[in-house]
Parts: C-alpha cells; structure tokens; sequence
C-alpha cells in the first residue's frame, strides 16, 4: 500500500516534469530539413509586436482652388472668368479671418474625437489618438490585423449620411437623426448577405414614420424631368468602395420597372428618397409599409464564400461606423501609414520575464525552507501549473500582451498562496490521513472565496474590446481555472498519497 | 497613533506628488511624448541597433527611440526630443550610407513633427472595465463579510496602493511608458487578491475561535 502511494507520487512528478519539457522546452520534428516545434508559438499583441501608424493631415483645399484658378485661366486668357474672382475672394477671405483660427482648432479637436468614436464604432478599442491643435495633424496607431486596410479605406470619409427626397433634393433625415447602426448576417438562396439596422432616436424615427407614410409605393409625384433618370441609373452612380458595396446588396430592393411603366404613362413618376453618404447615392426607394419601429434595413453585398462575407461584413462596419457618428467639420487625408514594430524594446520584455522568473524562484525557496520536502513537491506542482498555463495560452489562441505577461505572474502567486495556505494547514506531523484531507477541503473552500473577486475582475476584462484588457482578462480566466482544476485534482492526489 | 501618523505621512507624500504634477508635469517616455521623427528606408536589410548607435552619435542624446518601419527589414524610424536641424540630417544620412554603402541623400529622409499622446487617452480604456469591477468586487464583499467595513478597507489599500504608484512616478520621476499601465493593474489585481486572502484568514481564525468557545 505505502509502495502504490510513493509510486503514484513518483508517476504523477513525472507527469508534470514531462508536461512542462514539453511547454518550456517545445516538441520537434524534422519538416523540410528543418526542426520545427509542433506546439502553437504565442499570438503576440499590439504592444509586442507592432501596430499600423497613420498620419491623417488636413488637405489643402486651397492648393485645389490655386490649381482651378490657374487652369481657368489659361482656358480663357483674355477675359476674367467670374467663377475666377469667387474663387480667389474665397482664398482672401479664409487668409483675412481671424477668428477662423479658432474655430480650426475647435474643428481639428471634433475631427480627433470623430476619429476616436469611428474606431470604436468598428470595435477598435486598442488605438491611440494624438492632435497637433495647431495643424490639425493626427497620428493614430491602431492594431495590425486583416480588417486595418478596410477601416483605413473609409476612415477619412466625411462621412455625411442623408436621406432626400429624389425630385427636390429635400434633406429628410441626417446622422443626428441616427441613434446607432449594427450589423448583422441572414442567408438567403444559398447567399450569406449581411444587412444594417439604422436604428433611429426618438426624432429620427418620427421623421423616418411620417416618411415611410409620404414616400409609399403608391404615392407618385408628377414628373418634372425626363426619363433617363431611372432608378436603376441612380443607383450605379455610385463611386466609392463602400457606396458600391451597399448599392450591388440592396438592388433588389429598388422599385420595380413595372412601377416605373405605369408611372411614364401617367407623367408621373414614384415618389422616392435617396439615401446618401457623402453625397453619393447609394440607394433610392420608396417604402411598401409604414415604418413605425425606428429601423431602417439596408441590405449589403451578398456572399458565397467565407472570405467574401468577411469583406463585405468589414465594408458593412465601415458603413455603420460612419452613419452613427458625426461628419467630419473638414477634410483629412492619410499622408502615412506604415506598419512599426512596438515600441517596448524586446530586452526590456526580457527584463520583465526575467523579474518574474526571479520572484517565483524566491518564492519556491523560501517554501521549500519552510516545509522541506512538501514544499519542494509544491514547487514542482508550481512548476507544472505554470507549464500548463503557458500551453493552455497558447493552444487557445490567447494574444498576449504586456498585461497578459504580468497576468500569468499574477496567476502564478494566486496559485502560490494556495500552495503555502494548504501547506502552513498540514505541516503538522501529528495529523492522520483524515484530517489531511479536511484541512484539504477547508483550504479549497477557502481558495474559491479568494478566487472569486478575481475571476469577476478577470471576466470583465474579457468583455472589453480592447487587446490588452482582453489578454489580461483571458490569461487570468484561464490562470484561475487552471489553478482550481489543478488543485482538485494533482495536488488532492498527492495529499491523498503523502 | 502609528497608523494616524502613517495617513500623515501617506497624506503629505500624494499632496507632493500632485502638486509636482501641477507644476511639473508627469515624465513621459520618448513613445508619448511630443517629439521629431525621421524615416527612410536604406533598401538594405538594417540592423535596429547599429541605427540607434548612429543616432545617439548624431543627436547627440541617449533619449532616442528607433523602431522598424513595415516588414522588410529595411526601414526605421528614429524618435527624438531634439531639433533635427540639416546639419544632423546631413551628417545622419553620411553615417548611414558609410555603414550600408549606400547613396542616400537628406531628401530621402522624412523628418515630422509629432505631437504627445494625451495620459487621458492612455488611461481611459482601463476606468470603465476597472469601475464595473470595483463595483461587484465590492458587492461580493458586503455579502461574504456582512458589512462595510471590509468593503471600504478594500477601496482603501487600492488608493493607497496606486497613490504610492503615482507618487513614484511624479515625485521620482520615473518615466512613464506602456508598462504603467499594466503595473498599475497587476497592482490592483494584487491588492484584491492579498486583501481577499487576509480577510479569509481572519474569518478563519474567527471562526475557530468561537468553535473552541462553544461549550461541549
């Protein structure tokens, strides 16, 4: 019986001598004359790795108007075009202003703060903004992944959401009529098509109410134009990427050509609205019900595979990110935008490993001066937890960040305390096997308490957006579940055995 | 009295370093901080540190940050607090092509100016999710330990905690850079857990005690 109970204790150090060779150390094999290890390598973030830096500066719509005055000129050298002095009496106006100094700073501090809500519309929260107030220049860095070109794509737009009447060009409804806008996917005819909810404020839906009454299929206008303005034509005029994206989705949705027929031979024409971002038509419908929910659905491009969805569903956030924010007060252009490595030097994140390694060994020395040979089988038990954290972190795809590193110490002490509370508990040499195991269970009971203000903190951080949180959420999450796991089982095994 | 004159002592000590801050300002390391960069690309692969060698020689400064710019290996960015003036381009862009044997001229050199990144911005993501926690952290502890007691012991050693953290940084200038963050939480993270930790052993010993009281 004692020899089972010294084998089982043997066996079990092996175990996890084994496990943690394989985490520290890794497992090999030789593929295309190379040794390659076959356990996942860590998912580094932001603040490891690198991120995308993108210089936004304000464009120079003067240098335009310069270049218009002097292509009007020698278009007609003689005479002095009127369109010439409007344009140069703009230029004089904006360099005598004063006061517009001011209001450029306050329109470049909008603009940062716009920028700001655009990237956490698009669930960018790993990003950081600095303003230069006096030229407007903004260098944002935001995480290198494969929706960044997207987001870069659209992110300077203006971003001014209308919807209008088609005839009059009567503006119905703008973006601070939009409380926000999601996303979601449905399938239809073997297509995955993601579509937008706008959902509307308190006014805004109103507005879109009293809409969907005047702007029913039914109601006509008579027409004052010819009829080349088509609907289908209205809807091509589209430009831009995500305009595109929008108007190829929501085609079905335009009125049909039979309604277009009975409206040519009556000399009148369907009462419709144009929904536009930037003054880009991307949509022009009528509505066949009464909208009295707030929302309004705008299908997008459809897809077949998964990669399609992905970009049409990145294009559909883009879109939304726009609709419910602000328009920018004034133009941007990107003038960089480069990918650099973190700027945290890598022998700075050695030191930090390093620091930790050199806590935990003091740790696991003053626990085995204290408890001897228990201590010293709790600090292998240590060494094995950590090994396990580290492949647990790895083969769920974790992304580790600095936070994250200084999480797993963390996991590491919170796993120490157990170790050196249930130690202190059955030191004693006098007690029996029972009460061992009583001890055990007090100190387990006692561990769950302890855990649990933890784990709320690490649940929290797991719900946010941003990277860094995130990782330090996740590591913990896992640290304290491991832990727990670890503690019912291993270290119960060997208490039960010793 | 020793823990009245402690609160003194801690009290003086955050009214220090605020007032550093007011007037002083927090140090800020060379990634927040308002500063001139220059990027090129040498069209060699480089070697970060033989850059960062050229540039502490040229600027004259040891507070120069360099990091690689894109994924081939032969651009960088060189960060500094100094004016970049065209003698130093001039002299950096020599230095360059000695060590690469290249012909790069100053116009290949991209100098910017950039503003500091606001602290606000570095902190903010971190008060919401922070602030929610404290909040049902502080909800367990009224249920598990009856009372408020423990509740603002809590919020206490957290102040406490973090002052002493802030108060490094303001009265002893320690730079501020990407590990202040993390500290700051892994701190809190700390004061909870050491906090939960001795309020259990306390429960603990309580309890023992009153079972010895019982009479049998």
């Amino acid at each position: 019986m004692k020899a089972q109970k010294k084998l089982n204790i043997v066996l079990t150090v092996l175990v996890i001598i084994l496990v943690s060779i394989i985490s520290f150390v890794g497992v090999y094999h030789v593929e295309k004359n190379q040794m390659v290890n076959i356990i996942p390598s860590y998912k580094l973030g932001t603040n490891i790795s690198g991120y995308r830096k993108i210089t936004l500066e304000v464009e120079d719509k003067s240098e335009e108007i310069d270049s218009e005055t002097v292509t009007l000129g020698e278009e007609n050298e003689n005479t002095v075009s009127d369109e010439n002095i409007t344009l140069s009496n703009e230029i004089e106006e904006n360099s005598v202003d004063d006061s517009s100094k001011e209001n450029n700073t306050d329109n470049y501090k909008k603009s940062a703060e716009i920028f700001k809500n655009r990237l956490k519309s698009l669930k960018v929260e790993d990003y950081s903004v600095a303003i230069d107030e006096s030229t407007g220049k903004i260098e944002l860095s935001i995480p290198e992944n494969d929706q960044t070109d997207t987001i870069l794509s659209d992110l300077v737009s203006i971003g001014k959401f209308e919807v209008t009447d088609t005839n009059t060009g009567e503006v119905l409804l703008t973006n601070s009529d939009v409380k926000n806008v999601s996303v979601d996917i449905s399938s239809q005819y073997g297509y995955t098509v993601p579509y937008m909810n706008i959902n509307f404020n308190l006014s805004g839906a109103n507005k879109l109410k009293d809409i969907s009454v005047e702007y029913n299929d039914n109601a006509v206008v008579e027409a004052n134009t010819t009829e080349n303005e088509t609907t289908e034509e209205t809807l091509n005029e589209t430009t831009e990427n995500t305009s595109n994206e929008v108007s190829e989705g929501i085609s079905e949705n335009v009125t049909s050509d039979e309604t277009n027929a009975e409206s040519e031979e009556s000399n009148t024409v369907a009462k419709t609205v144009d929904i536009k971002i930037d003054d880009t038509t991307m949509l022009s419908t009528g509505f066949s019900e009464v909208v009295d929910n707030g929302t309004l659905q705008l299908t997008m491009q459809a897809a077949s595979d998964s990669d399609a969805l992905k970009q049409s569903l990145y294009g559909s956030y883009n879109v939304a990110a726009i609709i419910e924010n602000d328009p920018l007060p004034i133009e941007y252009e990107i003038t960089e935008n480069v990918y650099v490595q973190a700027p945290i030097q890598i022998d700075n994140l050695y030191v930090v490993i390093a620091i930790l390694i050199a806590i935990a060994i003091i740790l696991s020395i003053v626990m085995i001066v204290k408890f001897k040979m228990k201590g010293l089988l709790m600090t292998i038990l240590s060494i094995g937890y950590v090994a396990i954290h580290l492949l647990v972190i790895r083969y769920t795809n974790v992304v580790l960040t600095i936070d994250g590193i200084l999480a797993i110490g963390l996991s590491y002490i919170i796993n120490y305390c157990f170790a050196y509370m249930l130690l202190t508990k059955i030191k004693s040499k006098d007690l029996s096997r029972t009460e061992k195991i009583e001890n055990y269970n007090k100190c387990m009971k006692k561990y769950i308490f302890i855990l649990i203000p933890l784990t709320i903190l690490a649940l929290i951080c797991c719900f946010t957006n941003w990277d860094t949180l995130y990782s330090y959420g996740m590591i913990m999450f896992w640290g304290i579940l491991i832990s727990l796991l670890y503690n019912l089982t291993v270290t119960n095994l060997l208490i039960r055995n010793k | 009295m020793k823990e009245k004159i402690l609160y003194v002592v801690l009290a003086i000590v955050f009214i220090v370093a605020i007032v550093m801050t007011a007037v002083l300002g927090l140090r800020v390391d060379l990634n927040y901080a308002e500063a001139n960069t220059i990027t090129f690309t040498v069209g060699k692969t480089i070697n970060i540190d033989e850059i960062k060698e050229i540039a502490k020689n040229v600027l004259g400064n040891n507070d120069i940050l360099v990091q690689q710019v894109e994924m081939f290996g032969d651009s960088a960015i060189i960060k500094t607090r100094q004016d970049v003036t065209d003698e130093k381009l001039t002299n950096l862009c020599t230095r360059i092509n000695e060590k690469y044997e290249t012909e790069l001229t100053t116009g290949d050199f991209a100098v910017n100016h950039i503003s500091n990144t606001k602290l606000r911005s570095v902190i903010e993501p971190y008060i919401i999710p922070i602030g929610l926690s404290t909040l049902l952290i502080v909800a367990f502890y009224a249920i598990r330990y009856k009372g408020t007691k423990k509740m603002i012991g809590l919020i206490k050693y957290w102040i406490i905690a973090e002052g002493l953290l802030y108060s490094l940084y303001a009265i002893g200038r320690v730079q501020v850079n990407e590990m202040t963050m993390p500290i700051a939480l892994a701190l809190y993270t700390l004061v909870i857990g050491i906090y939960t930790f001795k309020n259990e052993m306390e429960l603990d010993l309580r309890k023992s005690k009153k079972d010895k009281d019982k009479p049998e």
